[in-house]
């Protein structure tokens, strides 16, 4: 497999501008939990704004569309996140590497071959469920009530099809328009959508 | 701490938070914060910016320990028994368990700071390319995108500047300020890359280093010492 350099700097930016948001989100996220901590339920603070955690992954594999890189990228994120200072630390090298596993599954599953919107949900929805399987692990899920957890796993997955689903390729799309993305494999896929 | 080399720091930190996410020990959990604490203070890196990364820590571990009490395992009685309901219906263990995974939340904060405030990204992209093997086109990406990454902000900024310039209402959590520095950045990434293709960059040739990094015998010495302790929930 042969990485131009042009991909890897697109994937090393665009990685960068998502670690930034990424650590926005973590201090959203916080907030939140803090408003909510006081009822007991705190622990949903971080769930409505996972999907953004998986975007990377998406984004860059729906651009770039190679194998692989879906995982490089998410943990490209991470390393980028932790060197900015998230509160999490090295751990989420982790964490970069089963969300992108996750996202990475779908795209494999088509044998990297479609990249619609169906495979984008369902990125979305394998980054949900391996993220999920990990916070267990670590925040002890099998702990609580099994409707905690499951209300946990329902709004994670939402908002991971709203953000990675959906959002990731609009995002695609209109960078593709505002002609940036020519030379990436997106462009030479769909030639039609903006006559390139 | 700034001695050890980076990567061997980032592989023994990965490995002791890998470790501690089984460890249901609520007192090992307190020596591993305490050990971090201790080392970020002996290297001078105790700083305002640890509040930043404390307080959402603390509501991130504040959370979990509540929702293990209140909605732990059979947690709609919880809330029927009011009043001082934390000590009616929470055994002992249940408030064991949900202080060992709240504190486990600062090891992980803890173990972070060890790591980003005592390590120079740039040392640690060499070293990764150094120690690991990591290929050289990555490691100047990602250094790229490192420090292109102020230029982003400014642009950012610059361009929300020039729409509120021409009189157009942006709200603060708009996207379009957001895509526009997006659109640029990209460009330079083009720019970047064709930029160094033009100098002769190759990521295939072997490769002399200005900056050399080695492992020593007291990055060993450190490794064993922070794996033992953070595996010493196992036999204890």
């Amino acid at each position: 497999m042969k990485w131009k350099l042009k991909e890897i700097l697109f994937m090393a930016i665009s990685a960068a501008v998502f670690g930034v948001a990424y650590l926005g989100m973590v201090y959203l996220g916080a907030a939140l939990t803090g408003i909510l901590t006081p009822s007991g339920w705190g622990i949903l603070g971080y769930e409505p704004f996972y999907g953004v955690w998986f975007m990377a992954a998406s984004f860059i594999t729906y651009v770039i569309r190679k194998p692989g890189i879906g995982i490089i990228a998410e943990m490209l994120a991470a390393l980028l996140e932790v060197l900015m200072g998230n509160m999490f630390g090295p751990i989420i090298f982790i964490s970069g590497f089963i969300q992108g596993l996750g996202c990475e599954a779908a795209f494999f599953l088509t044998k990297y071959k479609k990249y619609n919107q169906t495979t984008m949900i369902l990125s979305a929805v394998g980054a949900s469920l391996f993220s999920f399987i990990w916070t267990g692990i670590r925040q002890s899920y099998w702990n609580m009530s099994i409707s905690v957890v499951l209300i946990i796993l329902v709004i994670r997955t939402i908002s991971a099809i709203i953000f990675c689903g959906f959002g990731s390729r609009l995002l695609a799309d209109g960078l593709g328009k505002a002609g940036v993305l020519k030379g990436y494999a997106i462009s030479s896929d769909s030639e039609d959508s903006y006559g390139m | 701490m700034r001695k050890i080399n980076p990567s061997v720091k980032v592989i023994v930190i990965l490995l002791s938070a890998l470790i501690i996410s089984f460890s249901p020990s609520v007192s090992w959990n307190v020596v591993i914060i305490a050990l971090c604490f201790i080392s970020l203070l002996l290297s001078g890196c105790l700083s305002r910016k640890v509040l930043n990364v404390l307080l959402p820590a603390t509501l991130a571990s504040l959370s979990i320990f509540t929702a293990l009490l209140l909605r732990g395992g059979g947690g709609e009685e919880v809330f029927e028994s009011s009043g001082n309901f934390l000590v009616v219906s929470s055994s002992a263990s249940n408030i064991e368990d949900a202080l060992a995974v709240a504190l486990r939340i600062y090891a992980y904060a803890f173990l972070g700071m060890l790591f980003s405030f005592t390590t120079d990204p740039q040392a640690f992209v060499y070293s990764l390319m150094q120690q690991c093997r990591l290929d050289a086109k990555f490691a100047y990406g990602v250094l790229a995108a490192w420090n292109l990454l102020p230029m982003i902000k400014r642009e950012y900024d610059q361009t929300k500047l020039a729409i509120l310039v021409r009189g157009v209402k942006l709200c603060p959590w708009s996207m379009k300020p957001l895509f526009t520095a997006l659109v640029n950045a990209l460009h330079w990434a083009e720019n970047v890359a064709m930029a160094m293709e033009s100098k002769g960059f190759d990521g295939n040739e072997a490769r002399t280093y200005y900056i050399k990094l080695q492992v020593r015998y007291y990055d060993f010495i450190w490794a064993i010492f922070m794996l033992a302790v953070s595996m010493a929930w196992i036999w204890f």
